[in-house]
């Protein structure tokens, strides 16, 4: 009973802590995504994008629904991933065993970016589940410093998330 | 109170299923994912411990090591060359684990020659008999306008938790931009920083761009650098019809804007070799790893 008694009180004080952000210059680099545990049993793979004129752009806005039907093509970077595999919209399978998982993905050197993470359903054809928006200052050459990411915001919507290559 | 309460209650009602409510971290989340420092410790325990050293040296030479597995690199470097009977490498690795963790503290159970070298560099530390950082860098020729310009510099004994960068902004401009300075892979002590190109425009008439290199600690402390805020160098970008070739020096720029002046006069790390290229592709990339993280709810 005791540890029953522990293990919900450390869930109170997690669930309290959701939301919060933090800076961590000091690692090494990257970006969290927050999920809730409901919503990861139904994620099937992450999308993720990068557009251009991140200032101009409204976090809000780009986050009540799926990227495609909101910018055109021109607007997106080309991305690569690990495997040089190269597109305007990068899908990472899920795979959450662990808890977390490590994407990585080569954006143009440049600033002033918008860096959205779609998160899909593993339903054929895929739904979008929600999405992490965030502003990319820069990015230089190698490894970037540290920016952590808006948590995730549930927000399923009736759309078709699929992005022109 | 009350609602505390009716938390902590409408918690303990949720069943408890097989599952832990807090997943394990991912192993390379708590920075000790390297392959080498496993294999490391298991030919430690074997008794391997050529084997161990090198495999440690192994771990260091890998590209993206992260502070804290530096830290236990270092730390298997010491014991290893200890029970190899190299003090001098003992000690160096001793001091770089001292520099990321002023505070570590060997476990009680260690060798006593052991605690007693550990205890003697912390000593050292305290009296500042390290060595310092040393950064060998050149100064930037006048690059090609609308191309990036790569610089490489070499740093020695950098600490733990430091960051070298390259600081400029175009004269006139109130603040300076940086870029940091990456170790390339395979070689410890090299380093290279990249401005990029839409930082170096062709415009119709030439313009200065003033710069400085510094290599600071986790406290923002300088530990090495060349030029400064207050007297960086210069170098000047030129129309793209006039552009000369990148070791061309300005007549026009004043004296004491000359960098070859502030290399003899002002940089704290003297000698040594760097060099600038200037990348022929603008299509550079960098890389953004993300982590995707579940929190349990």
């Amino acid at each position: 009973m005791s540890k029953r008694l522990f293990l919900s009180a450390a869930l109170c004080l997690g669930l309290a802590a959701c939301g919060s952000e933090s800076l961590d210059e000091g690692a090494n680099l990257g970006m969290e995504l927050r999920v809730s545990a409901s919503a990861a049993s139904q994620l099937g793979a992450f999308q993720v994008v990068v557009l251009k004129d991140g200032s101009r752009r409204s976090c809000a806005d780009l986050q009540r629904t799926c990227l495609a039907g909101q910018v055109t093509s021109d607007a997106l970077l080309m991305l690569t991933n690990g495997a040089g595999h190269q597109a305007r919209a990068l899908r990472f399978p899920v795979n959450l065993e662990s808890a977390s998982q490590a994407l990585e993905v080569d954006v143009p050197v440049g600033r002033d970016y918008a860096l959205v993470i779609e998160a899909l359903s593993s339903d054929s054809p895929p739904r979008f589940l929600g999405s992490s928006c965030n502003y990319l200052r820069e990015v230089n050459a190698g490894r970037n410093a540290t920016l952590v990411a808006a948590p995730l915001t549930l927000a399923a919507q009736d759309c078709d998330p699929t992005l022109a290559p | 109170m009350r609602v505390g309460v009716c938390i902590l209650g409408v918690a303990l009602a949720v069943p408890s299923s097989a599952r832990p409510l807090f997943p394990p971290p991912h192993f390379s989340q708590i920075g000790l994912a390297s392959p080498e420092i496993a294999q490391a410790r298991a030919q430690l325990d074997a008794g391997e411990f050529e084997a161990a050293l090198k495999t440690v040296q192994a771990g260091l030479d890998a590209p993206d090591v992260t502070d804290d597995q530096l830290v236990e690199l270092y730390r298997l470097q010491g014991l290893t060359a200890l029970y190899l009977g190299d003090e001098t490498l003992a000690r160096a690795a001793y001091e770089k684990l001292l520099q990321a963790r002023p505070d570590f503290e060997l476990a009680r159970s260690a060798p006593p020659k052991i605690r007693a070298l550990f205890a003697k560099l912390k000593e050292d530390i305290k009296s500042r008999r390290l060595r310092p950082v040393t950064l060998e860098v050149d100064p930037i020729p006048d690059p090609t306008p609308g191309e990036p310009v790569v610089v490489t510099a070499t740093i020695q004994d950098m600490a733990l938790g430091a960051r070298a960068r390259l600081f400029y902004r175009r004269v006139g401009a109130q603040g300076f931009n940086s870029v940091d300075f990456s170790r390339e892979r395979g070689a410890p002590e090299h380093y290279r920083a990249t401005v990029p190109a839409y930082e170096l425009p062709a415009e119709p008439t030439s313009y200065e761009v003033e710069y400085y290199f510094e290599v600071a600690d986790a406290a923002q402390r300088r530990l090495a650098g060349r030029g400064d805020s207050y007297q960086p160098l210069v170098f000047q970008v030129m129309p793209r019809a006039v552009a000369a070739p990148a070791v061309a020096e300005d007549t026009s720029r004043p004296w004491y804007k000359s960098p070859w002046l502030w290399v003899a006069v002002g940089a704290v790390a003297i000698g040594g070799t760097a060099g600038v290229v200037a990348l022929s592709s603008s299509g550079e990339r960098g890389r953004v790893p993300i982590t995707v993280r579940v929190d349990p709810q």
